[in-house]
This record gives structure tokens, C-alpha cells and sequence, in this order.
């Protein structure tokens, strides 16, 4: 017991996948016994993680519970983790969406529900990791493990075209990340060059110096490497292909954790890697960096305007979405990184809710396409009041939470650039556009006999897990202080770092 | 449609009482424009004359009074409601045709540019890079196993074709 206590995030981070390899402990019996384990396990994982979140201290901006022990001494390479202001929320993110996923594939998932409830499981594990590390090779280990349950949760409980999909987003990332190796690698041995022993820790690698002076410099590509991997996850215009194919044919939980979780981790790895590490490149990178994203936000709007399939409309929505993200990050003022960071979260929530929704219908009506519901306000009237929440959310509706991370976001951006923001403001009209009119089509309109056939309303179930989503679109959004209130001093450092990057400084914002 | 205009109407009525002016009694609400613009307006710029409020007063009556007058000719007297609209009238009844106007200056053109940007953009051209390197790799790989024959001799033959060209590098100081 002492040991947990003194290692809560290490337990934190391996207990989903030590519940989640249980199961194999017993012959595969009947289903549901695996369904119920893989939501008590991840209910627990949970409440773990906010038994965390309530000994968070809030005024500091350091690394807490911290633990750190040797791993690979001739390399450098610790085992090190640690939480502050910007990962708590995230893994909080992590934790609650694992067990709606959980509900909401009681019945949608039949065949294999063992090794599914672990892929999940295991997903969780690898993603609460890549949050937690502090040292550049374990986030290395834990970003490429996330790949794998991911691959297998497409590419067997997916669509038609589960296995191209599952393979186009497993090369896609793993062939974007490879370059981050490199950088990784040659970081490490930058340390052994500069200060005689080699080292993978984050706060070591940060006193660094390294050549800055344009995009070919050392600092220069060692960013890119760093982006090239992020971007791709984010995913950032142009390399977001893999994202429509991946979300449209994974089954409904696996677009939730996908577009709910994994997609933030490439913010997150731009927020905690690449952006401290070549701080001193970023103003060459930045004005580039904030038109890709005002050109994410406007693209990905407006394809999401012109799908006929549902899911697909989303997947493209996250696009567009994420590309506020990446605009608030490259503001380089602290409007932008807290209302990207904020972002994040919103995004998690609105989108998830809106892939579980879409899986609502989709177990009902076994079709993902808009042609086929219309006048749902009639039938259905508890599933168009959560739609409407979740889409008021997505369009950044003041009251809901993405009106407030929308806000600091083009706030930011118009201090950096003002016509980024003007672009970044039309991806908000666009933004309205698709989703009311997708609404309209399906919600609004004469109810069809042929077309409602089969839908019944929200059940006990389903109610239950979209229930947390719909409250926190509201406190997220009506009470957000206090919510920055644990991530103000963490991102303040955050800020301080990338703008004025020093030696001196760094060290004593981490604390050595 | 009728109910929500005439609450409209009431309130029209009834918010004109917030600024009655001076020389009829004073306000309901003492200088309200004034307070809004204090810091803003300088005094210098004056108050209006008596003679331009009375002015402004009996326009708007003379206007409201035009109207209510011209929509009783054209739709008790000359029953224009159950005609086709013609000419200005088709304008009104079509609300000024903003609806069409939007539509064409805007819907159909981001329609249009969105389709473009999803088919070629995103399938013809982004896409197609990604699977440009896939079929890449696949024919590199048909390319390089030709030369996996599974016949020993071809083998030996390459082994020794390699050595004399080692030898041959050596010999000639190359190594």
C-alpha cells in the first residue's frame, strides 16, 4: 500500500492494462461477464485518477509526483514521470471517456468482447503513459505502443473497410513519428557532447544549447521532426487523410478514444516536446505554422460541409477543430496557449458525444448515411436535445464550452496575426454551417415512416453515459475558472519558456 | 405570424414613451440618449431647435399615417392580397429576394469549392501521395524479387560478380 502511495501515477498508468491482461486469467466464457470487468476496471481507473486530480496542489506550476529510477544507464534513459497543469486535465479526459466507451458498446460489440474490452484497456494504459513521461524515449515507447490496440480495435471490430483503414492510420503515424526517433536520438547525444553523460529526461534535454538560426539549423530540425510526428496526429492539414478513413470505419469506441484522446496528444506533444525544446526557432516557425492551421480550420470546415455520411462529417469537423488547437498554440501569447489547451478538452468532449450519438443511431439503423433519418425531433426527441447540446458545443456557442476556448483562441491569434484570426473567424461560420445543417437534415424536417422505422429514444444506458458529456459542456462553459484555475500556473510557465528561452530559466522553472 | 407582430407593435408603441421630448413633459427615463453617449458627444455640438423636433415628430407620424393609409387602399380596397404580386410588391412579398441572393452569391459557390476541395484535393491529390508511396514500395519490391530466382547457379554467379568487382577495387587502389 506504502508503494502505491508513493507511486500513484505509475499505478495509475499500468493498472487499465494489469485489469485489462486479468481477463486472459479466465476461459472465454460468456461476454458479459468481460463487458462488466472492462467497466468496473476502468470506473475504478477513474475514480483512481481523481483521487489524483484531489491531491493535486493547483498553485504550482512544477512537475507533481514526480518518480523517477533508472532504466537503460548506458543510454541515459530513465523511467521518469510526472503530472502538472496542462497533463492533469488530459489524463482526467483519458480516464472518464473510458468507461462511457465501455457503456456504450454493451450491446454493440458481440463477437470477441474479451479482446476487445482489452485492446481498450491497454489503449488507455499506453495513452495515460504518453501524458505522464517525462523522459523522451519512454513518451517514445508509450506513443508508438498507443498504435497497436489502436490498429487492432479499427481493424477488427470496424466497417467494410476496416483493414485498409486500420493500416493507413498505423503507417501514417508510425512513418510521421520515425523522424521524431532520429531527433530523439540526436538529442541525447547532444547531451553526452554538451554536458559529458548521456540523458533523456526533458528537463536535462532543455538546458541544452543548440544552434538556432532558421528552419536548417539544429533547433530548426529538431522541430521538425518534432512537428512532423504531432502534425500528423493532430492532425494537421495536409496530413490528415488517414483521419476520415480511420474514424469512419472504426467502430463507434474506437472513434470516441480516437477523436477524444489521441488526437490531443499531438497538441499535447507540441505543448510539452517541441515547442520548449526549439524554443528559440519558434518565431520562424510560428507565422507558418498559424496559416496551416487557419487553413486546417476553413479546409476541414467546409469538406465537413459536402459529406453525405455522418461520421465522415465529423472526422472532418475534427479536422477543423484541431486546427484551432494548433492556431492557438502558434499564437506565442498566453490567450492562445490557454484557450488551446482549453480547446482540447472541449474537443473531447463535443466530439465524443457526437461519434457516441452517431453511434446511438447507427445500433439502431445499422447506416451512417444523412439520407437515411430526417424529422428525428419528432421521434427521438431526448436524442435531438443531447444532438443539439453537442452541436451548440461544437460551434462554440457561448454558454457551452466551446465558445470559451474559441474565444481565447482567435483572441490570441489576433495578436499575433491579425488576419490568421480573420480566417480563423470564418471557420466559425463555416463551422455553424455544416453542423446546423446537418441538423436540419436529420433532426428537423417531416418524420418519415420508412426512414423512423426501428429508432427508438436515448435508453437508461445511453442516457447514463452521455449524461457526464452534457453536464461538463455546461460547467466547462458557464464556470470555466474553474477548471484554469489548476492550469493557469503550469501554462504561465509554459508560456514564459517558449518566448523567452534561457538556460537560467529553464532550470529554475523545473525546479532542479 | 399575426401574434408575434402584434406584440412587436405594442412594444413599438409603448419605447417610443422612453425619450419624450423636453417641451412635452419631460422623459420617463431623464436624458436617456444623452447619459449613453456623455463622455463621448461634446456639449458643443448643441441641442436641436424646438422647430426640428416638432419636424421630426410630425414626419414620422406623416409616414406611419402614409402607410397605414396605402396598405388599407391596396389590400381592403383594391384586394391586392388575392392577386399575384407585380413589380415592387413582388420584391416585398419575396423579402427582397436576400434568400436568393445568398443563395447564389454564396451557398452554391462554397458548395461548389468544397466538393473541389474534398474530390480533388483531398482524393486526387493528398491522398493519392500517400498511396503513390504505398504502390512505390510495392513495385520496388516486384523490382528486387526478379532477382530472387531460387536457382543456386544464379546465386554463385552474382557472389562471384560481386568478388571480382572487390577484387578489381582493391587491385586498382580504389579501397
Amino acid at each position: 500500500m506504502e508503494f502505491l502511495r508513493s507511486h500513484l501515477l505509475t499505478g495509475l498508468i499500468f493498472s487499465p492494462l494489469i485489469l485489462g491482461a486479468a481477463m486472459f486469467l479466465v476461459p472465454a466464457g460468456k461476454a458479459s461477464w468481460f463487458r462488466v470487468w472492462g467497466l468496473v476496471s476502468s470506473f475504478l481507473v477513474f475514480v483512481f485518477s481523481l483521487c489524483i486530480y484531489r491531491r493535486f496542489q493547483g498553485e504550482s506550476g512544477a512537475l507533481q509526483f514526480v518518480e523517477r529510477a533508472g532504466w537503460i544507464h548506458q543510454s541515459g534513459i530513465s523511467y521518469f514521470i510526472g503530472i502538472d497543469g496542462i497533463s492533469l486535465y488530459l489524463v482526467l479526459l483519458t480516464t472518464l471517456l473510458t468507461p462511457i466507451i465501455f457503456l456504450s458498446s454493451w450491446r454493440a460489440v458481440e463477437e470477441r468482447v474479451r479482446d476487445y474490452a482489452f485492446f481498450l484497456l491497454f489503449l488507455e494504459s499506453t495513452v495515460l503513459g504518453a501524458f505522464l513521461a517525462q523522459d523522451l524515449f519512454l513518451f517514445y515507447v508509450f506513443w508508438e505502443a498507443m498504435l497497436i490496440p489502436m490498429f487492432f480495435l479499427i481493424g477488427v471490430w470496424g466497417s467494410a473497410q476496416r483493414v485498409y483503414a486500420a493500416q493507413k492510420f498505423l503507417l501514417y503515424t508510425a512513418a510521421g513519428s520515425v523522424p521524431m526517433l532520429v531527433a530523439i536520438i540526436y538529442l541525447v547525444f547532444q547531451h553526452k557532447a554538451q554536458f559529458g553523460s548521456y540523458s533523456a529526461a526533458l528537463p536535462d534535454l532543455l538546458r541544452l544549447s543548440l544552434p538556432a538560426g532558421g528552419a536548417a539549423s539544429a533547433q530548426g530540425l529538431v522541430f521538425i521532426a518534432f512537428a512532423l510526428a504531432f502534425a500528423v496526429k493532430v492532425p494537421l492539414f495536409p496530413l490528415h487523410t488517414w483521419l476520415p478513413d480511420a474514424h469512419v470505419q472504426a467502430p463507434t469506441g474506437g472513434s470516441v478514444i480516437l477523436a477524444g484522446v489521441l488526437l490531443k496528444l499531438g497538441g499535447y506533444g507540441f505543448m510539452r516536446f517541441a515547442m520548449p525544446l526549439a524554443a528559440a526557432e519558434l518565431p520562424t516557425f510560428s507565422p507558418w505554422f498559424m496559416w496551416i492551421s487557419a487553413v486546417a480550420i476553413v479546409y476541414g470546415a467546409c469538406v465537413a460541409l459536402v459529406q453525405d455520411d455522418i461520421k465522415k462529417l465529423v472526422a472532418y469537423s475534427s479536422v477543423s477543430h484541431m486546427g484551432y488547437v494548433i492556431l492557438g498554440l502558434f499564437s506565442m501569447n498566453e490567450i492562445g496557449h490557454m484557450g488551446a489547451l482549453y480547446q482540447m478538452l472541449n474537443h473531447g468532449v463535443s466530439t465524443g458525444m457526437l461519434f457516441l450519438l452517431v453511434g446511438v443511431l447507427y445500433e439502431r439503423k445499422h447506416t451512417k448515411e444523412i439520407r437515411a433519418y430526417s424529422g428525428l425531433a419528432r421521434t427521438v426527441p431526448l436524442f435531438t436535445i443531447t444532438m443539439l447540446i453537442a452541436t451548440f458545443s461544437s460551434i462554440a456557442l457561448p454558454g457551452t464550452n466551446g465558445f470559451v476556448g474559441e474565444f481565447l483562441i482567435l483572441q490570441g491569434a489576433f495578436l499575433a496575426q491579425p488576419w490568421v484570426a480573420v480566417l480563423g473567424g470564418l471557420g466559425v461560420i463555416l463551422g455553424a454551417v455544416y453542423m446546423l445543417w446537418l441538423c436540419q437534415r436529420i433532426l428537423f424536417g417531416r418524420p418519415d415512416e420508412e426512414k423512423s422505422k426501428g429508432l427508438t429514444d436515448l435508453n437508461w444506458r445511453e442516457a447514463v453515459y452521455l449524461l457526464p458529456l452534457v453536464f461538463l459542456v455546461f460547467w466547462m462553459g458557464l464556470y470555466p475558472r474553474y477548471f484554469f484555475g489548476k492550469m493557469e500556473p503550469s501554462l504561465r510557465q509554459f508560456s514564459q519558456r517558449i518566448s523567452a528561452p534561457a538556460a537560467a530559466e529553464v532550470n529554475h522553472a523545473y525546479g532542479n | 405570424m399575426t401574434v408575434p407582430l402584434i406584440i412587436l407593435a405594442v412594444l413599438a408603441a409603448a419605447g417610443g414613451f422612453l425619450a419624450v421630448p423636453h417641451f412635452l413633459g419631460g422623459h420617463v427615463i431623464p436624458n436617456f440618449l444623452e447619459n449613453l453617449f456623455a463622455g463621448v458627444v461634446p456639449e458643443s455640438l448643441g441641442h436641436g431647435s424646438h422647430a426640428m423636433e416638432w419636424g421630426l415628430m410630425l414626419l414620422s407620424v406623416a409616414v406611419a399615417t402614409g402607410c397605414l393609409w396605402l396598405s388599407y387602399w391596396l389590400y381592403v380596397v383594391k384586394k391586392l392580397k388575392d392577386r399575384e404580386p407585380r413589380g415592387f410588391t413582388a420584391v416585398l412579398f419575396n423579402s427582397y429576394y436576400l434568400n436568393e441572393i445568398y443563395e447564389a452569391a454564396f451557398v452554391r459557390s462554397v458548395h461548389r469549392a468544397s466538393v473541389a476541395l474534398w474530390k480533388y484535393v483531398d482524393v486526387r491529390i493528398i491522398d493519392a501521395a500517400v498511396l503513390l508511396s504505398a504502390r512505390a514500395s510495392q513495385a520496388g519490391g516486384r523490382l528486387v524479387r526478379t532477382f530472387q530466382t531460387g536457382h543456386l547457379e544464379h546465386y554463385l554467379l552474382v557472389m562471384m560478380a560481386g568478388l571480382l568487382m572487390l577484387l578489381a577495387a582493391f587491385v586498382t587502389r580504389l579501397i
